[in-house]
This record gives C-alpha cells, sequence and structure tokens, in this order.
C-alpha cells in the first residue's frame, strides 16, 4: 500500500517536474529571443551573421511550417502545396498594401481569410489519400504558381511587385524603435521593430498549437491519423475534421506569406514555386513529425544554412569555391535530409533524437515507472 | 468570339494534334514508369521525372561532350538511368518496404529534390542541345513536324510493345503482373517481391530515360518536375496501376495540353503561359471526379 | 456466473431491426436478404465459419457500407445513409475484428477519443484552453479512467496502446467502444487471440455491460463463450441465414450441425 501511494506521489512529482521542464524551455527560449538583439549585434560584426536579420524570416517560416506539421504531422494528411497557400497570402497582403493602400495589419489580416477561403475551395482534394492527395496538392501548387505568373494584369507575372509597404507597429505611425542598451548606433530600428512584432505572432501561434494538438480536437486529428475507420466510428467526424485542419494550416500559411511580403517589400512568382512547398516539408521533416516546438528548429536550420554558407568566405578569407552560391546545391541538402531522415529516423531529426536520448535515459526512468504499477 | 478566330483555331487543328501527339508520345512513357513501379511496391514514385531528366542529360553528355556515335550515346545514357534507378531502390526503397504511406512519399520527393540538384551540379546551363536522330522537316499541307517526330513515334511504339511483351511472356513480367494483384499472395507463391521491387524501378528508370531522350532536342536538369506532374496525370487519366491505360492517358493529355491553349490563344487571346496549368488543373479535377480514371472500372475499396 | 433470463416488461420491442439487408462485392453476395432483430438488453450472437458475410454485416449496421437493398432501423429510426459518425453518436459502437487502436496514443487517449462525441469544444475554444474546455478535459480523463477501470486496464492509462499486450488490446477496443455510450455494442470476435483467461474476462466484462443496459451483438468463433453468454444465436452462412434461436435450439439444429458446427460443439 505505501509503495503504491509512494509510487504515485513519485509519478505526479515526475509529471509536475515534467510540466515544469517544458514551461522552463519555454521560458529560456522566450528570453533568447527577448535579449538576442544584445548580442546579436556584436554577433553580426564578428561572423558577419546577422542574428535579427535572419530570424524574422526564421519566425515567418516557423508559422508556415507549424500549420503544415498540424496536417501532415498530427492529421497525416500530406500536403504539397504549403508554399501555394503561402503565395497566396504574400500576393493577398502585397497588392492590398500595395495597390490598394491598405494598412498592412489589414492587409496580412485578409491574407489569412484568402488562403483560409482558398483552402475551403480546393478542400475537396482532402477526400484523397495518401499519394494521390500528395500529388493532388502538388498539382494545386503548380496551377497556383502558374495563375500568380500569368495574371499580369493584376500581379505583374514575372516582373514581380515591389515596394510593398513595410512591416511596422498597428494603427500607429511608428515604424521603429532604437533600442536603448547597444551603443554604436549603427542601429536599424525598423529591423527590431519587425524582430519582436514577428516572434510575439511566432509564440502567439505556437502556444495555440500546442494547446490545440493537446486537446480534444488533437486526439481527434491524430486519431484519424491511426486509423480513419476506427476514428470514424468513435464518432469523429472524419471529413469534416480534415477540412478544419487543412483550413487551418492554409490560414497559418496565408498568414507566414503576408508578414513575409510586407518583410521582403518585393516579391515575385518564382518566391512561390513548388521549391517553397519542400521547404517548408523539410522543416517540418527536421523539427519532428506531431512537434509543434521542433518546427523552429527546422525553420531555423533551413534558413540559417544559406545564410552561414554566405558567410563563411567572410571568416576564411579564401573559402572554396564550390562554397559561393548555397543556392546552386541547397537541393542536395534538402534532399540528403528527406531521403535520409525518412531511412534512418522517420518521425522527424529532433523525434528521432530525442527519442534516442530517452532510450538512453530509460534504465533510470524504469524503476519509479515499475514501483508506480506495483 | 470571332468567327474568323475560330476557323483560323480550326485551321491550325492538324498541327497541334501533331505537336500533341509527340509529347503525348513522352507522357506515356513516364506514366508507364510510374504505373510498373505503382503496382509491384504501391509508391508512387516522385522522382519519376527525374529520370527522364537524366535520359537527356546522359545522352548530351556521351553524344555530344564524349562525341560517341549517337546510338552507342542513347543506349549508354538509357543504361545509366537505369542504374540510378536501381540504385534508388536499392539504397531508399528497399530500406523503407515497411514504412508508412508518408514516409514513402516524403523519401522519393527528397530523391526528386536530390537528382534535380544533381542534374543542375553536374549539367549546370539552363538547356543542353541534344542531337537529333534525323534533322530536317517534313511537311504535309496543314502540319509540319520534325523527322524526330517520326523516331519519337516509332520509339514509344516499340517500347509499349517491348513492355507488352514483357508483361506477358517472360516470367519475370508474369511475377511482376501477379505482385501487381496481390503481392502478398505472389510472394506467398514464392515470387521475390523484394526483386520485383527493384526490376520495376529499372524498368521504370529505363522508361523515363527513353522518355527524356525523346524529349529532345533540348535536355536541362529542371524538367524533371514538369514531366513527373504530367507523367503523373496521364497515368491518372488511364488509371492508375493500368500499365496500358497510360497510352490512352497520354494522348489525351498531349492532345488536351495543345488544343486548349491553341483555342485560348488564338480564339480569346489569353497568354500561352496557362498551357503549364493545363496538366494540373485535369489531374485535380480527373482525381476528384472519376480517381479510378477516364476509362478504369469502379472499384470498392474495402475496409 | 449463470445465464439470465431475458429482460422482461417492455420487452419484445426491438432496439434494432435489420430488414433484407443485401450487398453485393462484383457479383458475389456477401450478406444476401439478412433481416433479424435485436431486443433491448439481450445479448445476441452471429455465428458462421470464415466469410459468412458477418463482419460485412457489421459494416452494414455500422455506415462503412451502403446495402444494396433493404435497411436498418434503430430506436424507430432508418439509419440507411447515415455517416459512420452519425450512428456512433446515435448508439450504436463497434469494436474491429482486427484491431484498429489508436496504436501511438496513449491507452486512456485512445478511450478520450471515444469521448469525442459526448463533448463540444472545437478549434477556438481548445486552442484558447476556455474554460468550458478544460471542464470538458477535465471530465474526460475522469470518465475515461473509470471506462478503463471496468475493462481492468486503468494501470496502463499511460501507456502507448500499441505496447500492450495483445488480450489488453482486444479488451482496450471494447473500453474504448463503451466510451461513445453505446445503447448497443457490436463486438467483432472480441475472444480471437485470447487465451481461456481472458476469455473468461472478456465474458465477465460482457455481463457487465449488459448490466448497465448496453445491448450486445457478438459475433464469435468462441462457441463456448457464445453459448454460454447469449440469449440468440443467428447463424450465418454465404451470407445468408441459415438458423436462428436460442443456444439449445442452435445445438440441436440439424442444418447448422451439418452446415458448420460439427463436431466443434462437443
Amino acid at each position: 500500500m505505501a509503495g503504491e501511494k509512494g509510487g504515485k506521489e513519485a509519478a505526479a512529482g515526475s509529471r509536475f517536474l515534467a510540466l515544469l521542464k517544458r514551461n522552463r524551455a519555454l521560458l529560456i527560449f522566450f528570453l533568447f529571443i527577448l535579449v538576442m538583439p544584445l548580442w546579436a549585434e556584436n554577433v553580426y560584426k564578428t561572423i558577419s551573421l546577422d542574428f535579427v536579420f535572419i530570424m524574422r524570416l526564421v519566425g515567418v517560416y516557423t508559422i508556415a511550417a507549424v500549420g503544415l506539421n498540424l496536417l501532415m504531422g498530427y492529421a497525416g494528411q500530406v500536403s504539397l502545396g504549403q508554399g501555394a497557400f503561402f503565395g497566396i497570402g504574400a500576393y493577398t497582403s502585397a497588392l492590398l498594401t500595395l495597390k490598394a493602400g491598405f494598412p498592412v495589419w489589414v492587409g496580412i489580416a485578409l491574407a489569412i481569410a484568402v488562403s483560409a477561403l482558398f483552402g475551403i475551395l480546393v478542400a475537396p482534394v482532402l477526400r484523397l489519400k495518401g499519394h494521390y492527395l500528395a500529388m493532388a496538392t502538388l498539382g494545386l501548387a503548380i496551377i497556383v504558381f502558374v495563375f500568380l505568373r500569368e495574371m499580369t494584369w493584376l500581379t505583374e507575372g514575372n516582373f514581380g511587385l515591389s515596394g510593398i509597404p513595410s512591416l511596422n507597429l498597428p494603427f500607429t505611425s511608428i515604424t521603429g524603435f532604437d533600442l536603448p542598451f547597444i551603443k554604436d548606433k549603427a542601429q536599424r530600428p525598423e529591423l527590431y521593430l519587425q524582430f519582436y512584432l514577428i516572434w510575439i505572432i511566432v509564440f502567439a501561434a505556437l502556444i495555440l498549437c500546442s494547446n490545440l494538438v493537446r486537446s480534444r480536437v488533437g486526439r481527434s486529428m491524430r486519431a484519424l491519423h491511426q486509423s480513419e475507420v476506427a476514428a470514424e466510428a468513435m464518432g469523429v467526424n472524419v471529413s469534416a475534421q480534415k477540412i478544419k485542419v487543412f483550413v487551418l494550416s492554409a490560414a497559418l500559411g496565408g498568414l507566414a506569406g503576408g508578414i513575409y511580403a510586407n518583410l521582403q517589400g518585393y516579391i515575385d512568382p518564382n518566391m512561390f514555386t513548388i521549391t517553397l512547398s519542400i521547404s517548408v516539408l523539410t522543416m517540418v521533416v527536421i523539427g519532428g513529425m506531431e512537434s509543434i516546438w521542433g518546427a523552429v528548429a527546422g525553420a531555423a536550420v533551413i534558413t540559417f544554412l544559406p545564410k552561414m554558407v554566405e558567410a563563411i568566405p567572410k571568416w576564411v578569407g579564401d573559402a572554396p569555391k564550390w562554397l559561393e552560391r548555397y543556392s546552386n546545391y541547397e537541393g542536395i541538402v534538402f534532399g540528403l535530409i528527406l531521403v535520409l531522415t525518412m531511412i534512418f529516423m522517420p518521425s522527424g531529426i529532433t523525434k528521432g533524437l530525442s527519442d534516442l536520448v530517452r532510450l538512453r535515459r530509460s534504465p533510470f526512468v524504469n524503476p519509479f515507472r515499475r514501483k508506480a504499477v506495483e | 468570339m470571332p468567327l474568323g478566330s475560330i476557323v483560323d483555331f480550326l485551321g491550325n487543328c492538324p498541327q497541334y494534334i501533331a505537336n500533341g501527339l509527340a509529347n503525348g508520345c513522352i507522357y506515356i512513357l513516364v506514366a508507364m514508369g510510374f504505373n510498373i513501379i505503382f503496382n509491384s511496391t504501391g509508391i508512387i514514385n516522385f522522382a519519376q521525372g527525374e529520370f527522364c531528366m537524366f535520359g537527356g542529360l546522359f545522352a548530351f553528355t556521351f553524344g555530344v561532350t564524349l562525341g560517341l556515335p549517337l546510338p552507342v550515346a542513347i543506349i549508354l545514357a538509357i543504361l545509366a538511368t537505369a542504374i540510378i534507378g536501381a540504385l534508388m531502390e536499392r539504397l531508399m526503397i528497399y530500406p523503407l518496404r515497411n514504412a508508412s504511406v508518408i514516409t514513402a512519399i516524403i523519401a522519393t520527393v527528397g530523391a526528386s529534390i536530390l537528382f534535380k540538384a544533381l542534374g543542375r551540379m553536374f549539367w549546370p546551363k539552363e538547356a543542353y542541345k541534344v542531337p537529333e536522330f534525323s534533322t530536317g522537316n517534313i511537311t504535309i499541307p496543314g502540319v509540319t513536324v520534325s523527322r524526330q517526330f517520326l523516331w519519337v513515334l516509332g520509339l514509344t511504339v516499340v517500347s509499349v510493345l517491348l513492355v507488352y511483351l514483357f508483361f506477358n511472356r517472360t516470367r519475370a513480367g508474369r511475377a511482376m503482373r501477379a505482385c501487381s494483384i496481390n503481392r502478398q499472395a505472389a510472394s506467398l507463391v514464392g515470387i521475390n517481391v523484394s526483386r520485383m521491387s527493384l526490376y520495376s524501378f529499372l524498368l521504370a528508370a529505363t522508361l523515363g530515360g527513353i522518355a527524356g531522350l525523346i524529349n529532345a532536342p533540348y535536355a536541362s536538369y529542371s524538367i524533371g518536375l514538369f514531366l513527373g506532374i504530367k507523367g503523373f496525370t496521364a497515368a491518372v487519366v488511364g488509371g492508375l496501376g493500368n500499365t496500358f491505360g497510360a497510352v490512352t492517358g497520354g494522348l489525351v493529355l498531349g492532345l488536351l495540353e495543345e488544343l486548349i491553349p491553341g483555342f485560348l490563344t488564338v480564339v480569346l487571346g489569353v497568354s500561352t503561359g496557362y498551357k503549364d496549368a493545363v496538366a494540373a488543373l485535369l489531374l485535380v479535377t480527373v482525381l476528384l471526379l472519376r480517381p479510378q480514371g477516364l476509362i478504369g472500372k469502379g472499384v470498392v475499396e474495402k475496409v | 456466473m449463470s445465464r439470465e433470463s431475458r429482460p422482461d416488461g417492455g420487452a419484445n420491442v426491438a432496439l434494432l431491426e435489420a430488414m433484407s439487408l443485401t450487398k453485393t462485392f462484383g457479383g458475389l453476395a456477401a450478406v444476401k436478404d439478412v433481416s433479424f432483430k435485436v431486443e433491448s438488453g439481450s445479448i445476441k450472437a452471429i455465428i458462421g465459419p470464415n466469410g459468412a458475410g458477418k463482419t460485412t454485416l457489421y459494416d452494414l449496421l455500422t455506415g462503412i457500407y451502403l446495402p444494396d437493398e433493404g435497411s436498418v432501423v434503430f430506436q424507430g429510426r432508418d439509419i440507411v445513409g447515415l455517416a459512420t459518425h452519425e450512428i456512433t453518436a446515435l448508439g450504436i459502437a463497434r469494436t474491429f475484428q482486427t484491431i484498429r487502436l489508436f496504436p501511438e496514443m496513449t491507452v486512456i487517449e485512445n478511450v478520450m477519443v471515444g469521448l469525442h462525441h459526448h463533448t463540444r469544444a472545437g478549434f477556438v475554444k481548445s486552442a484558447f484552453r476556455a474554460p468550458s474546455a478544460m471542464r470538458e478535459e477535465a471530465w474526460m480523463r475522469e470518465e475515461s479512467l473509470r471506462i478503463l477501470d471496468i475493462a481492468g486496464l486503468e494501470m496502463q492509462a499511460d501507456n502507448l496502446a500499441g505496447s500492450l499486450p495483445f488480450g489488453q488490446q482486444r479488451l482496450l477496443e471494447v473500453a474504448r467502444a463503451l466510451a461513445t455510450k453505446p445503447r448497443i455494442l457490436l463486438l467483432d470476435e472480441p475472444a480471437s487471440g485470447l487465451n481461456a483467461y481472458e476469455t473468461s474476462e472478456l465474458g465477465e466484462i460482457i455481463y457487465r455491460l449488459r448490466d448497465m443496459g448496453v445491448t450486445v451483438i457478438l459475433v464469435e468463433h468462441d462457441m463456448g463463450l457464445v453459448m454460454r453468454i447469449s440469449h440468440e444465436v443467428l447463424v450465418l452462412d454465404y451470407g445468408e441465414i441459415i438458423a436462428e434461436g436460442t443456444p439449445d435450439e442452435i445445438k440441436g439444429d440439424p442444418r447448422v450441425i451439418e452446415a458448420y458446427l460439427g463436431s466443434e460443439l462437443d
């Protein structure tokens, strides 16, 4: 009896610790982002890696990757079309702010809406399964790309849209702020503002999504992933649930695209080809299926890689020539990551690694478990 | 809609049909590759289009860079592509034979990205001119086709016939058909399913290589994606897994892809750039409305 | 425990009635003109050799397949054409012959999915952890533990369903179906793969379900179990009903013995 009680307490204790740990990781990451500009300026000067600048993009891609992960990692529906929703969001926001004079944040909000709407429009593809769904979403991505390119009266085609209003503080005329603690006034006020704005959105999105996946809705998503027939027999409206996740994923893609357009100031259709869909897919694979916070890691790896490769020549003076244009062999990196991860740790790199660690640790964990059962 | 432009369109039709046939031949070969692999492994090989890319680029290397006689260069190019297909199967598909569908999809998508990037690495130019089998044009009133066109038709017919004979007259072919009907049962009667998977990749890569060759005169690292999606569309139109449904599917797609943009341009004055979306639109439409293919029989999905 | 008499008083009211159900696959009739009634509170067994159409019959009752002909009336309502999840919500739950748990979810999560249609929290409420969603979540957890307790699985609550031994996976399937709070529970060969001890446990659980007011239909090959617990037995062969009656009647029915049972009974 006493043993059982002790075991229960230990179990409860470890659960509490796990909770604390989870929140602590979150807290540390939050602080890391908060104080990043403090040291990032110096890092920039020493190794030519502009952390603040790059992390804005990491944030954008994180949002798109989380969207795809809800759909693919949790609900098990492979989409090669996330880039299309990203592109639709980008063009919506760009056109509204550039041509119709909408405020940036209204543009971004409508980017979400239009992408979600497009998601609802094409949701019938979710009747397809597995390979068919992947091919159909690939087809949709191609259709969207061709239309963005060819509807020149609206999108200017390959010429692209430039001069898109920049991301700023909503409902104010404030477009940036100086950080008081940075002595060197090589200031980039707009950059810091955008950095914080984006990461506020990213944190909000990540927290909401991680709440979602640990809820009734998240369970139904995972259930239909593992057996559609059983999920349906348990009272889950499988097709409706798939559509909702798909639309949410599209909305997140649109949000990312909307921010991206107002961040870059210039877009053209070639930014939103199938390559973008594959990049986002690679981020999910790196971050791990069924891992909300892994999306950050995935987005960071994929976004930092080219910048680091670009920076290497500046560190070493004369770098090997093949390092010069990362984009030439980016595909080799993506391809190898995808293929090798699928062969060796199909649940994704971060998850694969953490499973390995857990396995190594298990002898220390198990005694507690066994006691709890006895 | 001005009547004159419709007359113009109709006048152009023979030319559209000829061009459509030529492209259709390429799609047929790519689609057959999709079907063969799907039948023996249950996998849709997203890297099928990249086999075509390799076919064309290898032909350039052997035929132009190394200056080998054309027939030799062609055979070597096909062989080299087949070897890549076999390597892909042994290194990636075989280890993943028990993996989930998602894993298989992501892996073959990864392979396609990898192949394209390798193609770009070794053949960095936008386009390479591969020597044609014969040069010059043939003009019949209303239609001008290159002599190459006859080669394209001939090679396609021969390839389809050979594949037909392989599946119907050889032990390995029959074994592969057995796999396509029921893999488990096939393995129970002693068919080496893993070897069939290897053969299917060899065969699909060979067909892809031929498709890449007849896609000449231009070869490029970037053709894989579009040829892949078009080939898959042809396969779906003909009924996925129906090896010879690919013939119908390829021809239908090839013709539509010429006739629809032709109509749009000549009659309505719309940009031809939309041509790139025809296959994808057809694909999505057919998948949604008739997933068993236009000529396939209805299938009951067993739960 | 001995077999108890059929509950009466308001009895003979069919909870579920199948009328001339027919389903053909590619010219082959898997289920042919099958009609039967299930009374509230009873345990009905459906037996028959492999391929007799038992699982197809379940698929027709639960809306996975549409019948070519015939109808299914549940609590006075024709349910043919309803989606499976709607039929579940009305109160018909099932288990699967080939186990279809959610293997990568924990045992308790599996049961919580069964409570899906008894809870409301949607995407927005769940994402924002609205108080109502949190209350539901707590209720689901409590309720699931209670159901796991019935199946004797409460100790396994936080283990992955896929890691359970086979017998416990079968029990979890029953528990998960029970979570949908069915009026009628369709069990598809629940005892297959179970050892003698587990089978008798299962029998106890089925009795307990009956006591809770759940009507049970049982497709089963274990004749010992069938004869011991069911009130009525329906025998299918080649998709057709060849006999129907009490276990004793079935035991003595020469057609059944000839067609199917043979020496298995003794």
